[in-house]
């Protein structure tokens, strides 16, 4: 290849002058970097207690709302359960009037 | 010599450390170059992205334990970049991808076919040569002819005095002489 022969340090200068140019890098990952790290803070892993820590308190809130929701159903049926007692008392009393006679 | 710029740069990093805006000051100021200089010694795109975003989160779980030894900003970064070079062609233990002809289609002066499938040719054999130099050199380089640095600003990033930086680059230049001479002697045996 002719561009190994006759090259003086002017020409390897020259040629580095062409080649080694600056590139820029893609607009969309500078930004998207940036945010990255300033909005972000390094977007790391957190540590693992941040992670126990918020499991657990996942873990109480579902347990408190499964409870608040347990507790609901119940007085529903209680209250489903009286409606129907006080409703179902008359025949009741009648049934029982006609079974002393 | 410190200039009002690394006064100011150096007041920036002081405030890094806790101030995002700072840290995102100094990002826009650094994320050119450290891309170039990782794109340059890797020779890909998607390596030199995820390599500039790595100097870049190493850069700020450590920049307040930065500490002003009169070395500028950059040769901090540049270092960080350059264990980030070297872990990754240790990890991937292989010559690096060649992808630069694109540029180089770019920066060709004809846009006759031959000529710039040609211009490629000596591009990409020029990287690859240039790629084969020790890692200072590379670096030597980069800064030179990309980021048009001088040999004083070359000598405060690479911890060198100017004259050691001039005779490394000429040093450079015969290296790079011999290894182009070298790959054109392999070519025309092969």
């Amino acid at each position: 290849m002719e561009l190994g022969r006759k090259l003086n340090a002017k020409k390897i200068e020259a040629w580095l002058e062409r080649s080694l140019v600056p590139v820029e890098p893609s607009p969309a990952f500078v930004s998207e970097l940036r945010g990255r790290l300033v909005v972000l803070r390094g977007s790391r892993m957190p540590s693992p207690w941040i992670v126990v820590l918020v499991l657990g308190a996942l873990l109480i809130i579902i347990v408190t709302w499964f409870g608040l929701g347990m507790r609901l159903v119940l007085a529903l049926l209680g209250l489903i359960g009286l409606v129907e007692r006080e409703r179902r008392s008359p025949e009741v009393l009648a049934e029982a009037r006609a079974g002393q006679k | 010599m410190m200039t009002a710029r690394d006064g100011d740069e150096m007041e920036l990093v002081r405030r890094a450390g806790l101030d995002p805006e700072a840290f995102g000051e100094l990002y826009n100021r650094h994320v050119g170059r450290i891309y170039n200089y990782i794109y340059y010694r890797t020779g890909d795109y998607q390596d030199a992205e995820d390599l500039t975003a790595r100097v870049f989160q190493r850069a700020l779980h450590h920049v307040a334990s930065f500490q002003d030894q009169g070395v500028p900003f950059s040769a901090w970064l540049y270092r960080i970049a350059h264990n980030l070079v070297a872990n990754w062609h240790r990890d991937r233990s292989r010559r690096p991808m060649v992808s630069l002809e694109d540029h180089a289609i770019e920066t060709g002066a004809s846009s006759h076919p031959e000529v710039l499938a040609m211009a490629a040719e000596q591009n990409r054999l020029l990287l690859e040569a240039v790629r084969q130099l020790p890692a200072d050199r590379q670096q030597l380089l980069i800064l030179k002819f990309v980021e048009r640095q001088s040999n004083a600003e070359i000598g405060d990033i690479m911890g060198r005095t100017e004259g050691a930086i001039k005779s490394l680059y000429h040093r450079t230049l015969n290296a790079l002489r011999d290894q182009i001479k070298d790959s054109g002697e392999v070519r025309r045996r092969g």
